[in-house]
């Protein structure tokens, strides 16, 4: 069985094992949060999927109840 | 490497097919829009003419009789159809049309022609609006799609007119792409290619193999998310192009049968049902958020065996890479401009990139005054400055002193003590490897000591794009972390995928974030101390990973 490294040995893997080259931190807030969601913005729905989706409610109900034309 | 023979796997798919359509056709009943709830009768519209659509493709691509499953879901589907509640909803609801037409569709090509559900369709399609109002480009194609099955006349532009106009033929990046983006490109190559049965004309300078290249990255991307749904439709799409590839075809495979529960059913992805659309209703809401999922798998069996799909369409060289020299160059002299002013312990790291990317241009003058300037700074620094700031960075300064002559005393020092510590160790941890290959680079260690320390083989492919990569990739950009972008190219350019369409799209968004005074990211704050912060961390990151790209030469254009 090996020896323990004494405390020197061990700053130095850790000085060996330390990469830095790339920052990995945040450095800035997240921003993505203010960027516009085109659904949202637009009002609308673009995609037929969620055409059928979204909009079922609202047309089962108007199905429910008919008009008096 | 494939471990099975061909007929073992075909067998195994074709078993998934069978299964998912036994699955769906047990709960037929459920496509009936007269005995859903009202809230769910759009719902079940789809349903239908999703399930018809299969049906009728399985008529198409497969000369044996329907029977069995498929017979019964034919039935179903003609049951419902044969309602005037059903087929009156056509002039009564013009916006929707393909909610109907594809029904028709598909009884036409099962040999139950229906001259009155035809003459309604085509009266809309002679009307004023519902194949007249503006589409999107692929729902515009599927309509024209849908009335080429139907076989109803029209005057509208053909696919091929409109396919130009499809985000599939903008060779859009990968990692920008929303589920909904990538339905609109699965959905145009089902159109254009009518499932694999016709050969599109492609837009001037548009390479077809590009859409090969795309739809692999799309479902590696697919297959890390965990979505079924996508992958069982890029798998279409693959086969649709004419596209066999084994390795690609075995692992999406894999993955499909991997999630099908025995009932046959494939669960869809999170989310792909409006929560109200259950009511509680527990066996409904299983029904409806797998339905789809599961065609989708049955539809990819249907094709893997189907034998009228076209030739197989050769795949393309490795797509030409990006051009990173100059790009490269203007960062790393903003770096050396930006790294002067900065607090050393910041600012090193920023020196040591820069000189990393000067060497990778082999343009070592550019960083010569700032190392001189740093050298000079750091002649007397303590020890702990440079424990601080680790071997990656101390590394490649120390290297680039070298290379340029410049000595700076106190790092001399603190390597000794370090490869003097290294030297009376009984062993050498394989994580310590490359910082003990650079203080062997450096005349610190014997190499003796390097060569025992067993060099990880950065060269070999691994054979697969790693899944996790690629997710880290996706959320990096989703929220615009440049330095996991950087980090992450880096790693996937040293293990050989520096060519994959993901890594090259990778790069290409980093190189976008670049200014014309060559700092890096878009802070998107006023504030000029936050600005340069960041802009000097985002640079010092795409600095490093952009030298790696062109440090190996595959990710570089050669002409």
């Amino acid at each position: 069985m090996s020896c323990p490294p004494s405390v020197d040995a061990r700053k130095a893997l850790d000085f060996l094992r330390t990469s830095g080259l790339v920052d990995l931190s945040v450095p800035l807030e997240r921003v993505v949060g203010q960027v516009s969601q085109l659904d949202d913005v637009a009002g609308y729905v673009l995609a037929w999927e969620r055409y059928v989706l979204v909009v079922a409610n609202e047309v089962a109900a108007d199905a429910a109840t008919p008009s008096d034309n | 490497m494939r471990t099975e023979e061909p007929g073992v796997r075909s067998s195994r798919w074709r078993a998934v097919e069978t299964q998912a359509v036994a699955w769906l056709a047990a709960r037929r009943d459920l496509l009936d829009p007269r005995h859903t709830h009202p809230d769910r009768v759009l719902f079940t519209r789809k349903a239908l003419i999703e399930t018809a659509f299969l049906v009728g493709l399985r008529a198409r691509l497969d000369d044996a009789p329907l029977t069995g499953d498929y017979a019964a879901l034919l039935e179903q589907v003609e049951e419902v159809a044969r309602q005037p509640s059903y087929r009156e909803m056509i002039p009564r609801d013009e916006a929707a049309l393909l909610l109907y037409a594809g029904t028709y569709a598909a009884l036409r090509l099962c040999g139950r022609e229906d001259l009155e559900f035809r003459r309604l369709i085509q009266q809309a399609v002679d009307g004023g609006y519902a194949a007249a109002f503006e589409r999107i480009p692929y729902r515009q194609l599927d309509l024209l799609h849908t009335l080429h099955v139907c076989g109803i006349a029209h005057d509208l532009p053909t696919m091929d007119e409109v396919l130009p106009f499809t985000l599939l033929c903008r060779r859009p990046n990968v990692l920008k792409l929303t589920d909904r983006d990538v339905y609109a490109i699965t959905h145009t190559i089902f159109y254009v290619t009518d499932f694999g049965r016709r050969e599109p004309v492609w837009p001037e300078g548009y390479d077809p193999r590009e859409g090969v290249e795309l739809v692999e990255a799309l479902l590696v991307l697919a297959e890390g998310r965990a979505n079924a749904d996508l992958t069982g439709e890029l798998l279409c799409c693959l086969y649709s192009l004419g596209v066999t590839d084994a390795c690609t075809e075995d692992r999406a495979w894999a993955y499909l049968e991997s999630v099908q529960e025995d009932s046959g059913r494939v669960n869809g992805p999170e989310g792909v049902v409006h929560p109200g659309i259950d009511s509680g209703d527990d066996h409904y809401r299983r029904w409806a958020e797998a339905y789809h999922t599961t065609i989708v798998a049955a539809l990819a069996g249907m094709l893997a065996r189907s034998t009228r799909r076209r030739p197989v369409t050769a795949r393309r060289n490795p797509p030409a890479a990006l051009r990173l020299e100059t790009p490269l160059r203007s960062a790393v002299v903003w770096l050396c401009e930006a790294s002067l002013p900065q607090d050393p312990r910041t600012g090193l790291a920023g020196v040591a990139a820069a000189a990393l990317g000067a060497a990778a241009i082999d343009e070592h003058d550019l960083v010569q005054p700032a190392l001189q300037y740093y050298a000079a700074r750091l002649a007397d620094a303590d020890p702990a400055f440079w424990q601080e700031q680790g071997m990656e960075v101390v590394g490649e300064f120390a290297l680039a002193l070298r290379a340029a002559d410049v000595a700076c005393p106190s790092l001399n020092g603190f390597l000794k003590a370090a490869a003097d510590a290294v030297g009376s160790l009984t062993t050498i941890p394989v994580d310590i490897a490359d910082g003990v290959h650079r203080l062997h680079a450096l005349g610190f260690v014997p190499a003796s000591t390097a060569a025992a320390i067993p060099r990880q083989n950065a060269h070999r492919e691994p054979p697969h794009y790693p899944l996790h990569a690629a997710l880290a990739l996706r959320e990096a950009l989703e929220n615009y972390h440049l330095g996991q972008l950087a980090a992450t190219i880096r790693t996937l350019v040293h293990q050989g995928h520096g060519p994959h369409r993901i890594t090259q799209d990778a790069i290409a968004f980093l190189v976008a974030q670049q200014n014309t005074d060559g700092a890096f990211g878009h802070p998107a704050t006023d504030e000029p101390t936050a600005r340069r912060k960041a802009q000097y961390s985002w640079t010092r990151s795409a600095v490093t990973a952009l030298a790696t790209a062109v440090e190996r030469r595959d990710v570089i254009a050669t002409g």
